[in-house]
């Protein structure tokens, strides 16, 4: 692998040094090439994540009472926006979305759904 | 807005989580904080919903949202250690995603990840779950951390190399 996509790799991974990084990027400034790969790096990475996300959701379990419903960080946000505007208006009483991978989601409700902050 | 434009809007949202969180991982050098950048860009791209144009491709207002995230984070935050300069930020931030790549290289990566070994799927697949740092699964594993990290590496290079081939017979 080249010293420059090893680095890279280092950065996704944040194990890179402070002296690597500096290296990093002058090279990016001057090569397309690599910023193209840094790219490509991310959305893997990102996918990757939603990947494991999929494989992780149990469907959404419904209960009377006081309901949750397990998303992963992502998913969550996205949830959350469908329901402030396609929830039934009669059903929005106590609804927590828990983000399931603990990674601190939190998102703001503006006074129509109860969303509990993990 | 009317219901339908909203419905619209949030169907919009929804399916640019990834790209968006993509995006703005790449302009904050994979911080930690790139899920709460993420949050707050939503909040904005809510708050501004009536400003969206459902005739304009909604990414290109969303990237634009996310650029002045970061950057108001960037701003903010003193303590991230990888920031980078303004001029290469400017750059990597003109630079973004081609939503038809963006979802080729999706279904790539699963036709990938099924060729990869089970034993390797399944250790790339864990370091990807909350919590399960590099450290954590090298103590499960019963490996050093650093082999560990040596190994998911190429792991991720043979995968990328494998999506890199795949997006390039796509488009043959």
């Amino acid at each position: 692998m080249r010293k420059d996509e090893e680095m890279l790799w280092k950065l996704v991974d944040r194990s890179i040094t402070d002296e690597e990084f500096d290296q990093l990027q002058d090279t990016l400034s001057k090569s397309s090439e690599l910023r193209r790969t840094y790219q490509d790096v991310m959305e893997m990475d990102g996918a990757l994540r939603a990947v494991e996300m999929q494989k992780e959701e149990p469907s959404a379990g419904m209960k009377r009472g006081r309901r949750k419903i397990w998303f992963g960080a992502i998913g969550a946000a996205a949830a959350s926006l469908a329901m402030l505007v396609l929830w039934p208006a009669g059903e929005r009483e106590e609804v927590e979305v828990v983000d399931q991978t603990s990674q601190g989601f939190r998102f703001v409700a503006w006074g129509k759904v109860d969303i509990c902050l993990h | 807005m009317d219901e339908e434009i909203e419905s619209a809007f949030v169907n919009e949202i929804a399916q640019s989580q990834l790209m968006m969180r993509s995006y703005l991982a790449k302009l904050l050098a994979n911080s930690i904080s790139t899920d709460d950048v993420l949050q707050e860009a939503n909040k904005v791209l809510w708050i501004k919903r009536s400003d969206w144009d459902p005739e304009t491709p909604f990414m290109k207002w969303a990237y634009r949202i996310c650029y002045f995230q970061a950057k108001a984070f960037l701003r903010d935050s003193k303590r991230e250690r990888l920031v980078f300069r303004e001029d290469l930020f400017d750059m990597l931030a003109a630079e973004e995603p081609r939503d038809d790549t963006t979802r080729q290289r999706e279904r790539a990566l699963h036709g990938c990840l099924k060729k990869l070994r089970s034993d390797d799927r399944e250790m790339l697949l864990r370091r990807y779950e909350a919590g399960e740092s590099v450290d954590k699964l090298a103590v499960d594993t019963g490996v050093g951390a650093n082999t560990l990290s040596q190994r998911l590496r190429r792991i991720r290079v043979r995968l990328h190399d494998c999506v890199r081939r795949n997006l390039t017979a796509y488009s043959v």
